[in-house]
C-alpha cells in the first residue's frame, strides 16, 4: 500500500467527521428561524413557546449528566447501552414538562372550534420515517447479535465465538486445524435486553408525549391562534420524535460498532471481515443520522408545515 | 367559515344544551355539511373545559334528532340528510338572536350607536 493511501486511511475518518460537523452546522443555521406572531395578542402562546424552549434546553443539559451517570452503571459497560435511552427520556420528559406547565395559559376555556386533531397532523414526516427505519435496523442488528452471542467465563452472554480453520505444517505434514477464538465485549443479551427495554420505554414516553401535544386544548375557532398553536405543536412533536430518533440512532451506532470490533478482532475468513466492515458502515451511518437528530433537538426551528423535516 | 362554539357561564341554560343548540344551528344553517367530521368527545370537552359527559349528552341528543351519526371507529360526522333551515326560519332565528343581544346590551346602559359600533367592530 502506498504512503498516500495509508495517509488517506488515517485521515479519512477525520475528514468525514469534519464534513459531517460542517453539514450539521449548515443544517442548524438553516433551521434557526424563529416563529413570529403577535405576542401581545397571544401572551399565553408566547409563554408556552418560551417555557417549552427553556425546559427543552434544561432537559438537554440534564441529559448529558444522565448519560454519564447511567453509562457508568453495571459491569462491563452495561450502562453505556442504556445511557442513550435514559438521556433521550430526560429530553422528552423536559419538553413535555414545559408544555404541561404552561398550556393552560394558552387556552380559552369555554370556546372551541369544529376541528379534528390527530397525532399524524403534527408528526414531522421525514424525521418520523428515518427514526422508524433506524428503529427497525436496530431491532434486526440487535436480534442478530443476541442470537449469535455466547456466554463469557462468568456466564454472561457478551462474547462472540468464532471458529477458524488454519493450515498447519508440522512433523506429520500439511493438515488443517480448527481454532476457536472468542472476543468481547459483544452485544449479546447481557446488553441488548436492557437496551430493548429502555428503547421501548422511551418509545412509549414519546407516544404519550405526542398524544398529550395533540390533545392539549385550544380555541380552534381563531384562525391566527390555530396557525401559531399548530406551529408550536409541530415544533414540540418534532422535538419528541427527534429525541427518540437520537436514542435509536446512537444506540444503533454503539451496538454496531461494538459488534464490528468483536467480529473483526480475529477475522480469519472473508465472511467475518465483510461482516465486520458491514457493521462498521452501519455504525457510521447511524452516527451521521444521530447528528441530524441532534441538530433538530438543539435547534427547534419555526414549526413551519412547509419544512417537513 | 370557521364555526365557533362558545359556552356562556352566565347563561342559566345547561352547558350540554348550549352546545347542542349551537351545533344544531350550525348543521341546519349549512355551516357544517353532511359528512363533516366533528371533534372527538374528549377533544371537544378539553377545548371547552367541560366534562366529557356534557359533550356526550349533546352528541347523544343530536344523534337522536338525526343531525349527526356516530360510527364505531369512524368518529362522529354530520348526518347525510340533516334537516336544513328555510330562509324564513333563518330570518326568524336571526331576529330572535338580535333581539336578545340588543335587549341585553341596553341593560348594561349603552346607546344604539355604541351597539352598532360594537357589531361593526366584531364583523370587521
Amino acid at each position: 500500500m502506498t504512503t498516500i493511501s495509508l495517509s488517506l486511511l488515517f485521515f479519512l475518518p477525520l475528514i468525514v467527521g469534519v464534513v459531517m460537523l460542517i453539514a450539521a452546522g449548515i443544517a442548524a443555521v438553516r433551521r434557526s428561524r424563529s416563529m413570529t406572531f403577535d405576542e401581545e395578542r397571544y401572551p399565553g402562546l408566547a409563554a408556552l413557546r418560551r417555557v417549552t424552549l427553556r425546559t427543552r434546553y434544561l432537559g438537554i443539559a440534564a441529559s448529558v449528566a444522565v448519560f454519564f451517570v447511567v453509562g457508568s452503571l453495571g459491569r462491563y459497560g452495561w450502562g453505556l447501552f442504556v445511557a442513550p435511552a435514559a438521556a433521550g427520556a430526560v429530553v422528552i420528559a423536559a419538553i413535555l414538562f414545559g408544555q404541561q406547565l404552561t398550556y393552560t395559559r394558552a387556552r380559552t376555556a369555554g370556546t372551541a372550534g369544529i376541528e379534528h386533531r390527530q397525532v399524524r397532523d403534527y408528526l414531522p414526516a421525514r424525521t418520523t420515517t428515518i427514526a422508524g427505519a433506524v428503529l427497525i435496523i436496530l431491532a434486526v442488528v440487535g436480534a442478530w447479535t443476541t442470537l449469535v452471542a455466547t456466554p463469557d467465563e462468568v456466564g454472561l452472554d457478551r462474547t462472540f465465538t468464532h471458529a477458524c480453520v488454519v493450515q498447519l505444517w508440522d512433523q506429520q505434514g500439511d493438515h488443517e486445524q480448527t481454532v476457536v477464538g472468542t472476543s468481547s465485549p459483544f452485544p449479546g443479551s447481557y446488553y441488548t435486553i436492557g437496551m430493548a427495554v429502555a428503547v421501548l420505554a422511551v418509545l412509549m414516553l414519546a407516544w404519550v408525549g405526542l398524544v398529550a401535544t395533540t390533545r392539549r386544548p385550544r380555541n380552534g375557532a381563531d384562525p391566527e391562534l390555530v396557525r401559531v398553536d399548530d406551529a408550536l405543536r409541530r415544533q414540540t412533536a418534532e422535538g419528541i420524535v427527534a429525541a427518540f430518533g437520537l436514542v435509536v440512532a446512537t444506540s444503533l451506532a454503539g451496538l454496531s460498532y461494538t459488534a464490528a470490533v468483536a467480529v473483526g478482532n480475529q477475522a480469519c475468513t472473508t465472511a467475518y471481515g465483510l461482516g465486520s466492515w458491514g457493521l462498521a458502515i452501519v455504525a457510521f451511518v447511524a452516527l451521521a443520522v444521530s447528528l441530524r437528530f441532534a441538530v433538530i433537538v438543539l435547534v427547534p426551528g419555526d414549526g413551519s408545515s412547509r419544512r417537513s423535516s | 367559515m370557521t364555526v365557533a362554539l362558545r359556552l356562556d357561564p352566565g347563561d342559566p341554560t345547561p352547558p350540554y344544551e348550549q352546545l347542542r343548540r349551537q351545533l344544531a344551528t350550525a348543521i341546519e344553517a349549512g355551516l357544517l355539511l353532511p359528512g363533516a367530521r366533528l371533534p372527538t368527545v374528549r377533544q371537544l370537552a378539553a377545548d371547552l373545559g367541560v366534562a366529557t359527559g356534557t359533550v356526550m349528552r349533546s352528541y347523544a341528543e343530536l344523534e337522536r334528532d338525526g343531525l349527526i351519526v356516530t360510527r364505531r371507529g369512524g368518529g362522529t360526522t354530520v348526518g347525510d340528510s340533516p334537516r336544513t333551515l328555510s330562509e324564513a326560519e333563518r330570518g326568524r332565528r336571526l331576529a330572535e338572536i338580535t333581539a336578545t343581544f340588543v335587549s341585553q346590551a341596553r341593560l348594561v346602559g349603552v346607546d344604539d350607536d355604541e351597539i352598532r359600533g360594537a357589531v361593526d367592530s366584531l364583523l370587521g
